[in-house]
């Protein structure tokens, strides 16, 4: 009896000091990659400052490769394969074509977890990829309900759109043509690649609308129509950038819909945190919102939250 | 056989270790379960206290940090307000805007605070621009008027009034560039044509004024945090406001605002935490500190390990001193065992161990005292039951005696040859009944009734042998007949009389046999008027020497002493009873029997022996 107490105490005492011996496990700091295209594009800072506040609060090491613009598929693919050779241990992309993102992601070898932002574009099926998505039907309605508001019956309506594949701006085009053709308006689509944005402009200013589908070409247009001192109150688009709420906020762009890019970046990455830490099984997909805001509305209190992120 | 001892003694060899472990190991195992326990239970009070102490320590100090915060926020808000102070005390009172311009003084002060300010402005009432810097122009479609800072200034025109964080749309700044600020407004008066009017002062403090300092109490590498909020519950600043914006974060700001100053406990969003608020003066905004109950344990995640090294060593440690001191309490006790068993084999004088702690020692002189005196007493036991033994012989002697029965028997030849039948028959009678009861079932307790009857018949033998030379008178009351006595004690007394006192008196001899009872003493007292003896005779008689057969058969014939009388009566009844002789030379003597007064039972005999083996004994 009394041997059997020694040799457990002693056992406790060897459990517990090696136990305090041992070097207590760090947490280790997961790297990931954000590879999208053009990455300084100011059509990111939103969705930064989301994977940035993510990355503080996880304890992740997210670096951001550096982009211009993809010309092809294959330059997106080629980046991320440099990025997972230096050793990144997750990714977060934006397909450049949602068409290829099949075969982009066939590249990726197993192991390394996958958000997609902004669209659920066609992707294998597994528990290490996953979606983080707007809803683009419903964003392309609530701008078509924009334009419907603008005072203009049966309106015509150009809408300014990238000349590739995109899901996003194809369910947003989806969602605008039903909500304007069902009040008796027409679409002119025009895209990006087809000629100059000065040409592009022209056309569309032919219409009683401009709906622009891009954040990007949005500002574009929002400074040809200021540099020419055009009349406000046609131009209207998706976007989130500085420039873009600067053009809202002077009334150059009438209204936006401004998709919550600073979730998207911080679900992405808490996604990825969680998944690495093994807290989650497996990646889902989440959707995310928007809100629509026109340039009377800029400094409601409650909007300026959102649209004035970066100086907070 | 020596093969046989010695497994005998393995035996008890084996059994005394199985039981000196038994001891050993339960006053160990008993010792080191209390002091576990104890160390357990002071354990689990400390760790409380040090919790409890743990977490006061860390709400004083986040009190104190809080309280910090709240004199630097109070201190920079106190420095805004002397610019508008000063702003209007030394620049717009001073000044009739119709001819005066405000613009050298506003833009001197905007310089000399440009890192806190973005701007200062002068509205009059009706919302016009009066004056500003840096930018001189007000944003083109803005109206002053319905904008809160404005209807507040006028709304209540003593205070100062500080806004909530807003980005500014006054002037025509640059181009994208906007910037979050705090307006600080309060309603002035001013001077045109030397007529006075109202206006509004606008000075809009740069919001990154408080969200700096706001920062430098909320490090990175903790839970803990403070965020302000309005007295309306309005965040004004909160470490994770881009989260609670997107909805990816909530506060429990409204509840904080509703609190006075002080410290709370909260369930919040599934956490425990303890809520510090405190105000922040003339704005009336709430500074609150909030405290995970989780942060609480951060950085002890080794003290677990900690506690089981320290009180298994500890355990381990009471259990080896225990071992010790149960090992040096047990052996003494062990030593004495051993004498225990020594005796208990049959050795009645072992070596009794005496020594170890003063109990033991006590325990074992105590063990040896009580020896010996087992000794002494069955040494006593042996002579008391060999001197019983030898006065039942005597006694049993005393009723065989064949010179009385010969005496006896011869004087019944002579009546029968005289032709004196009924004086044969009478003696014949006689004897039968001293037989009988000199029998008594072998029994040595009887009646005082069957005793006195015992005594008349060997005495009415005696009268016809000595030819009634003398008298005997029996006084004995009735109330004394059913008591007990021991058998034949009146028979040798009775002889002695006859043959020392009254034998040669030729008629005059008188024995007087009286019995009495005083309370609890019964007395039989046997009286002569004879020859009487010396002191030193009747010294001698009760004297317990033995005289020997030939002396006791010169004197009286029959073998049986008054010395044997005495012994029987005091190894029955006690040292107080026995013989009295009271004796004076040609007087007479007078033998007093001194017994107790027991009424006779059946079973008396066998309790006045105390032990079964009596009555085997009187059969022997």
């Amino acid at each position: 009896m009394a041997a059997a107490i020694v040799v457990f105490l002693a056992a406790a005492i060897l459990w517990s000091a090696v136990n305090l011996l041992k070097e207590e496990e760090k947490k280790p700091m997961y790297r990931v990659s954000v590879v999208v295209e053009d990455s300084v594009s100011e059509r990111w800072t939103a969705f930064r400052l989301g994977i940035d506040q993510a990355a503080r609060e996880y304890g992740m090491d997210v670096t951001f490769a550096a982009t211009g613009s993809f010309e092809e598929t294959e330059d997106q693919k080629n980046l991320i394969g440099q990025e997972v050779q230096s050793g990144t241990q997750a990714l977060i992309l934006s397909v450049f074509d949602s068409e290829e993102a099949g075969s982009l992601l066939e590249g990726i070898s197993s192991g390394i977890p996958v958000i997609l932002a902004e669209t659920d574009a066609i992707r294998p099926e597994g528990p290490e990829t996953a979606a983080v998505a707007l809803p683009g039907r419903e964003m392309g309605r609530a701008l078509g309900d924009m334009l419907l508001k603008a005072g203009v019956d049966e309106p015509s309506v150009a809408v300014l759109a990238r000349s590739r594949e995109r899901y996003l701006e194809m369910e947003m085009l989806e969602g605008l043509t039903e909500t304007v053709r069902a009040a008796g308006g027409s679409l002119l689509v025009l895209k990006e690649g087809e000629a100059d944005p000065d040409v592009l402009l022209s056309r569309a200013r032919t219409q009683d609308l401009i709906a622009v589908l891009d954040d990007s070409l949005l500002v574009t247009a929002a400074a040809l129509m200021e540099e020419k001192g055009l009349k406000k109150g046609k131009l209207y688009g998706v976007g989130c950038s500085p420039s873009a709420v600067t053009a809202l906020d002077k009334g150059i762009i009438s209204g936006m819909v401004i998709p919550n890019d600073f979730t998207m970046g911080y679900q992405s990455m808490a996604q990825l945190a969680g998944y690495m830490a093994k807290d989650l099984p497996a990646l889902s997909d989440i959707q995310v919102g928007y809100t629509p805001v026109k340039t009377e509305d800029v400094h409601d209190p409650d909007v300026e939250k959102l649209l004035f992120p970066l100086v907070q | 056989m020596k093969d046989r001892i010695g497994r005998d003694l393995e035996k008890i060899r084996k059994r005394l270790k199985i039981g000196s472990a038994g001891i050993q190991m339960s006053i160990t195992l008993s010792f080191s379960l209390i002091a576990g326990i104890g160390m357990v239970l002071l354990g689990i009070i400390l760790y409380s206290q040090f919790s409890v102490r743990s977490q006061a320590v860390t709400t004083e100090n986040a009190g104190q940090f809080l309280a910090q915060t709240k004199r630097s926020t109070e201190d920079y808000l106190r420095s805004m307000r002397r610019i508008s102070d000063a702003l209007y005390y030394s620049c717009i009172k001073n000044k009739d805007l119709e001819t005066d311009s405000l613009d050298p003084e506003f833009s001197l002060l905007y310089e000399a605070y440009r890192d806190d300010l973005v701007s200062i402005a002068l509205y009059t009432e009706d919302g016009d621009l009066v004056s500003a810097v840096p930018v001189s122009a007000g944003r083109e479609g803005v109206d002053v008027t319905d904008q809160s800072w404005f209807t507040d200034a006028l709304g209540t025109v003593e205070n100062l009034h500080f806004s909530l964080p807003h980005v500014q749309n006054l002037f025509d700044e640059t181009p994208g560039r906007y910037h979050w600020v705090i307006s600080m407004s309060q309603a002035v008066e001013l001077s045109r044509r030397g007529l006075p009017e109202q206006g509004v002062l606008l000075v809009d403090m740069n919001f990154s004024g408080i969200k700096q300092l706001l920062e430098k109490a909320n490090p990175d590498n903790t839970s803990e945090y403070i965020y302000l909020c309005s007295s309306r519950g309005d965040i004004i600043y909160h470490p994770r406001m881009s989260l609670i914006n997107a909805g990816l974060y909530s506060e429990d700001n409204l509840t904080a605002a509703g609190r006075t100053d002080g410290t709370y406990m909260d369930f919040f969003e599934g956490t425990n935490r303890t809520t510090i608020v405190k105000t922040v003066s003339y704005t009336g905004w709430k500074l609150v500190s909030v405290i995970p109950h989780k942060s609480y344990s951060m950085g002890m995640g080794k003290s677990p390990y900690f506690v089981v090294l320290v009180l298994s060593f500890a355990l381990l440690g009471i259990l080896l001193v225990n071992q010790i001191v149960s090992g040096n309490i047990v052996s003494p006790l062990l030593k004495l065992d051993d004498s225990v068993k020594d005796l208990e084999n049959g050795n009645l004088s072992p070596e009794i161990y005496i020594g170890g702690p003063q109990e033991v020692e006590h325990l074992g002189r105590t063990l040896k005292t009580s020896v010996q005196k087992i000794n002494e007493l069955m040494e006593d036991v042996l002579t008391e039951q060999e001197q019983k033994r030898r006065s039942e012989l005597d006694a049993l002697q005393s009723q065989i005696n064949p010179h009385f029965l010969y005496n006896t028997l011869d004087s019944v030849v002579w009546m029968i040859e005289g032709g004196h039948d009924e004086g044969a028959v009478y003696m014949i009678r006689q004897l039968a009944s001293l037989l009988r009861i000199s029998i008594s079932h072998g029994r040595t307790i009887i009646p005082i009734r069957d005793e006195i009857r015992h005594a008349q018949s060997y005495m009415n033998i005696q009268q016809i042998r000595y030819k009634n030379s003398f008298t005997v008178t029996f006084d004995i009351p009735e109330e004394i007949m059913d008591l007990c006595t021991v058998k034949l004690i009146l028979q040798p007394i009775l002889e002695n009389a006859i043959y020392y006192g009254v034998q040669s008196m030729d008629g005059d001899g008188e024995i007087l046999v009286r019995g009495s009872r005083e309370g609890d003493d019964v007395f039989l007292d046997v009286t002569d008027n004879g020859l009487g003896m010396p002191e030193e005779r009747v010294r001698e008689l009760l004297s317990g020497r033995e005289p020997d057969m030939e002396e006791n058969a010169s004197r009286h014939g029959n073998g049986v002493g008054l010395n044997n009388v005495h012994s029987r009566i005091r190894l029955r009844f006690g040292a107080a009873y026995g013989l009295v002789i009271e004796s004076e030379p040609d007087e007479g003597t007078t033998v007093r029997i001194h017994l107790p007064a027991i009424p006779y039972q059946n079973d008396l005999e066998t309790m006045l022996d105390g032990r079964k083996g009596g009555g085997s004994e009187k059969k022997r």
